[in-house]
């Protein structure tokens, strides 16, 4: 093997262990991760008196804010799902005099 | 073979990137910092703290630490900002930080940091311009949860007020306290009473005598137990979370309480004739770092050197980005830089036309006070902390300490009182809710203190208050921007810990100078 394609291979090599490192901590990969996020989302839910309001308040006020909608925190598809509605109302929409629900 | 070279370099690349970005990610420390509200330095014992003492094993202990005023709002606005107490303007009810000056907090949120308090009283006029952004009401722990989700880094400030006078933990922690006072000595037991149910005990109002100091202390030991309850929950809740792996918290009070020591009990803001002897000053602070910081190797163990808040939030403005605190912050308190304090004297409730201000000095076991009144020095004593660590036999004479003092005289900057909202409306704002003068009970308010008035939506107007009656008796403002003033959720204590005791509670609204009627309200649990 050539010094270059050592050097290539080691290279390689180390950014793959780094890589690896990450993502063996990331959800797709870690049990515990995955078990820690669903714990966290028990917790908050816990919070929310009804479910089942908090997801019709959280749909009035995306279909009225479509910008809040497709927000990556704060919409239909981020991490806190329904109560990303909530969250952004908390953090800015008060603030912006928007309309909650 | 120069597409495999290529292709293998640019997967390199990328690999690199990737680390290199997660690097520089995990670089943005959370902050949680917890006051809690007058926690005496020797109150952290095995005993009574036996949680916060066995987390502080896995953090850094600082045994020598100082509040720098006598009340709540300049020691956290010390802690927060970095800012002296002879430097904030803030002596008095209705005063806060200049809006033009640049502090910490502000930068951490330019930079992407969500910097919150999530209490309703953090609303206060008083805790302006520090650059928290607030959602009165919310919960901690499911806040903390958001945030352990969304991965969003941010400053979070949480005060613990069930330290505060009345001294009244609940049941399960509340000792035999009469059983430590003379025996049939009824008075005793009136005046106990009074500890237990009122949040303001002015000097000289009660007529206290030496022998009630173990019940007082005995009941504020067994708020302490039951803070180091709630610890627990909070330590297990950051641990589970993950969110210990990423987060630096500090631990302090805002500062001590006195239980008869020099005749008072509580605080300026509760007994109005404030001091800074050591058992209001002297106050616990640990800080724990991640395992991942870079110098949580150095964060372990206990500091003795001398340390205050001033020293605090320059260190974690640098500590959260994972680099090292400067010289002269916690990390490296200096030895010979005297510790310093001034106090109003009656803190929260100092009238406006007292311009009386106790100011002091520690530096290598001595111990140097000062009153000033309207800009003047008029009394001044000494103590030796080493031969006296109770500060009751002065000691004659002058010495370089007073100088010190003498010399922080002049720069004490005056009250900055929060500017009066200007501007025209076509009409004075009527209350919407509550709409008339009555009675509001906890059960009325749904858990949610909240008002409402009439005017135009994004003029900003003030609330004038006044509460209580007698020696209780105190006022105040605060500015609204907009008809609404959202107090959130307040809990059940809360209400009849800090509202209910003074009966009434009058309030007024008013912009550009048009005023509503005042609303009589009589509070009741």
């Amino acid at each position: 093997m050539t010094p270059r394609r050592l050097a290539a291979f080691a290279a390689l090599a180390m950014g793959l262990a780094v890589f690896w490192n990450g993502a063996r901590h990331s959800p797709l990969f870690s049990q515990a991760e995955r078990d820690r996020r669903a714990w966290l989302t028990e917790w908050v839910r816990g919070d929310v008196r009804d479910m089942a309001q908090e997801a019709q308040l959280a749909e009035a006020y995306w279909t009225r804010y479509h910008d809040v909608a497709s927000h990556p925190l704060y919409g239909r598809t981020s991490r806190l799902g329904v109560l990303g509605a909530r969250e952004h109302y908390n953090q800015h929409g008060r603030k912006e005099g928007r309309i909650w629900g | 073979m120069w597409f495999r070279w290529l292709s293998a370099s640019l997967l390199v690349v990328a690999l690199a990137t990737a680390a290199l970005w997660d690097r520089a990610a995990g670089r943005r420390y959370n902050l949680l910092i917890i006051s809690t509200e007058s926690w005496r330095a020797e109150s952290l014992t095995p005993q009574l703290t036996p949680a916060v003492l066995a987390a502080a094993e896995r953090g850094r202990v600082y045994a020598g630490h100082r509040a720098v005023s006598a009340w709540t709002i300049p020691n956290v606005v010390a802690l927060l900002t970095g800012v002296s107490p002879f430097e904030q303007g803030i002596h008095r009810r209705g005063d806060q930080l200049a809006a033009s000056r640049n502090v910490p907090l502000k930068e951490l949120a330019r930079d992407g940091w969500l910097v919150a308090g999530l209490q309703s009283f953090m609303t206060i006029t008083e805790f302006g311009n520090l650059g928290l952004s607030l959602s009165p009401g919310e919960e901690l722990t499911p806040w903390l949860a958001r945030r352990a989700l969304d991965g969003r880094p941010f400053v979070l400030w949480h005060h613990y007020l069930g330290t505060h006078l009345p001294y009244a933990p609940d049941p399960p922690y509340r000792p035999d306290w009469k059983a430590l006072l003379p025996p049939g000595d009824l008075a005793a037991v009136q005046r106990l009473e009074t500890v237990m149910t009122k949040p303001v005990i002015p000097a000289g109002s009660v007529p206290f005598q030496p022998s009630d100091a173990a019940a007082i202390t005995a009941l504020h030991n067994g708020a302490y137990r039951q803070f180091d309850t709630w610890f627990a929950d909070l330590w297990r809740f950051l641990d589970r979370s993950g969110l210990r792996d990423n987060t630096i918290v500090l631990l302090t009070a805002d500062h001590g309480d006195e239980h008869l020591e020099h005749g008072r009990v509580g605080h300026a803001s509760t007994n109005h004739d404030g001091h800074l002897h050591e058992e209001v000053v002297r106050v616990p602070l640990i800080l724990w770092l991640p395992p991942s910081h870079p110098l949580s190797a150095s964060a372990q163990g206990v500091e003795t050197a001398p340390t205050d808040h001033l020293m605090v939030m320059p260190a974690l403005a640098r500590l959260v980005r994972g680099e090292a605190p400067p010289p002269g912050s916690l990390f490296s308190p200096p030895a010979d830089r005297p510790w310093l304090a001034v106090t109003s004297r009656g803190g929260f409730q100092t009238a406006e036309d007292d311009h009386t201000f106790l100011a002091a000095a520690v530096l290598n076991g001595w111990k140097a006070m000062q009153t000033w009144r309207d800009g003047k020095v008029v009394d001044q004593a000494l103590y030796d902390l080493t031969a006296d660590p109770g500060e009751h036999r002065p000691i004659p004479g002058a010495h370089p300490l007073h100088d010190v003092l003498a010399r922080a005289l002049p720069a004490l900057t005056p009250s900055n009182a929060a500017a009066a909202p200007t501007g025209i409306v076509a009409e004075a704002p009527r209350w919407v809710w509550p709409a008339a003068s009555g009675t509001m009970s906890y059960d009325q308010l749904g858990g949610r203190v909240r008002l409402e008035w009439s005017g135009p939506p994004a003029a900003r107007h003030r609330i004038e208050y006044e509460a209580g009656e007698g020696d209780s008796r105190f006022s105040g403002h605060m500015d609204v921007d907009g008809t609404v003033k959202d107090f959130g959720a307040v809990d059940r204590k809360y209400w009849e810990t800090f509202v209910v005791p003074y009966g009434k509670i009058r309030l007024r609204v008013g912009a550009g100078g048009q005023w509503s009627q005042w609303l009589d309200m009589r509070v009741t649990p």
